[in-house]
């Protein structure tokens, strides 16, 4: 997969990292069982510290995103998840309606990590 | 298509060829220095139980295995000089030249030696010992000549030019990686039927070295059955599991960036890292998608991998942005 480091961005390097990894393992870009770079080859290719790529190997490994195991690297989990095409479908919505209203993207973030909070908080 | 011979031709003749021919001169002398104590009937091969099935007189022993493997030796080299162009390519011709004279050379010297002094050539073991030695000895020979022999083609004059094509997004200062692996299923599948062949012959001819001998091909097979390519801001890497063999195009050697469509057989004669049509080389690990890269010196590099979209966009953009700058 393409990965894609922005330095002058305000987000953390092994933010964007477990951002685009996370996006490609939902979308389906990355397939159950499919193993991402060694950490140490990562690092290499993006100019970046070794440990930034194992922060971010680890992060999603707490999310449940990639198994690590010793010798295989970080692989990509099979969730058994139901088919996300409705979280996909309503983003999309989201998003357009965002957009027809002309809500900043920072805007319409802000609502759904509120949303998401005010979830957990129940 | 390439029309120039390949580069140093010098070192490819002292690596690969001479040594092969000096081996195979020196092994007949020896075997022929014993011509007085060998029987009259020399066994000369082996059926897969190790039961001597093939015999000739003691000059037919020498000449017979030099007629197939002293052109085998010339063939290597000539393929060396004429379509070496791509140094893992020359390299693997030189070590595979002189690896299999080594291979010859010991065969020939080992089942002569424990045929001195015997009566009946039927009851002469196969030579498991010599077989390991000769095919340890030969990876390891043909891999030294093979690490031996001088890299990069002669210096080329980087590339200055802008490459055209599908190009990514890339903001000022982003950096970006594209990796993905290519597993072989020709590799995997041809590594299991060896791996049961081979076994089978060593347990029926119940000869210990044979087995060892067996686990090596396999093992080799196994290692160079999945790449992982890479493209970066140094360029274009395809590294087998095992860190080596490792094929490299530097963004300065970047021509030209395109996708194509492999087929194994009909472009490139088969599977493996290989030279194919035109004289370009090729990771070729299973047919279909691939990214092809026209590198200076009338060399090509096509890999067979998935998504070769992404990575040619890459490259592309990655390559330009070194060219872009004053």
């Amino acid at each position: 997969m393409l990965f894609r480091i922005d330095p002058s961005s305000v987000e953390p390097l092994f933010q964007q990292l477990v951002d685009q990894v996370r996006v490609a393992a939902l979308r389906g870009d990355l397939p159950p069982g499919t193993r991402l770079p060694a950490a140490r080859a990562l690092a290499a290719s993006l100019e970046i510290n070794l440990h930034t790529v194992l922060h971010a190997y680890q992060v999603l490994r707490d999310e449940g995103v990639v198994e690590l195991r010793r010798g295989r690297g970080a692989v990509v989990v099979d969730r058994g998840t139901a088919d996300l095409a409705p979280v996909h479908d309503a983003v999309a919505g989201l998003v357009a309606a965002a957009r027809a209203l002309g809500l900043a993207p920072g805007a319409t973030l802000g609502l759904v990590k509120d949303a998401l909070a005010t979830e957990e908080a129940r | 298509m390439t029309t120039t011979p390949a580069p140093r031709r010098t070192s490819t003749t002292l690596l690969g060829l001479v040594p092969g021919l000096v081996m195979l001169g020196a092994a007949a002398a020896v075997v022929l220095s014993w011509r007085d104590e060998l029987p009259d009937r020399v066994a000369t091969h082996w059926d897969a139980a190790g039961v001597a099935d093939g015999f000739a007189s003691p000059l037919g022993s020498v000449l017979q295995p030099l007629a197939i493997v002293v052109p085998v030796v010339v063939l290597m080299w000539v393929l060396a000089l004429v379509r070496g162009h791509e140094p893992l390519a020359r390299r693997l011709l030189i070590g595979c030249g002189t690896g299999i004279a080594w291979l010859t050379a010991s065969a020939m010297v080992g089942t002569a030696w424990v045929q001195r002094g015997a009566t009946d050539a039927t009851q002469v073991p196969v030579v498991g010992g010599a077989i390991a030695i000769g095919v340890i000895g030969g990876l390891l020979l043909g891999g030294l000549c093979a690490w031996a022999a001088p890299g990069g083609a002669a210096p080329e004059s980087p590339e200055t030019a802008p490459v055209d094509g599908p190009v990514l997004a890339l903001a000022d200062g982003e950096r970006a990686a594209w990796s993905r692996r290519t597993v072989s299923p020709v590799g995997v599948v041809a590594g299991l039927i060896g791996a049961v062949v081979l076994s089978g012959f060593a347990l029926a001819a119940a000869d210990p070295w044979l087995l060892a001998v067996a686990v090596v091909p396999v093992v080799l097979l196994a290692v160079i059955s999945a790449f992982d390519v890479t493209v970066d801001s140094t360029g274009l890497t395809a590294r087998s599991l095992a860190g080596r063999p490792r094929v490299h195009v530097p963004l300065d050697e970047v021509v030209g960036v395109d996708v194509t469509e492999v087929r194994p057989v009909r472009d490139f004669g088969g599977w493996g890292y290989r030279v194919g049509r035109g004289g370009g080389a090729g990771l070729i690990t299973r047919g279909g998608p691939a990214l092809r890269v026209r590198r200076t010196g009338d060399r090509s590099l096509t890999v067979t991998v998935d998504d070769p979209a992404t990575a040619a966009a890459l490259l592309t953009t990655l390559t330009n942005r070194t060219r872009s700058l004053p």
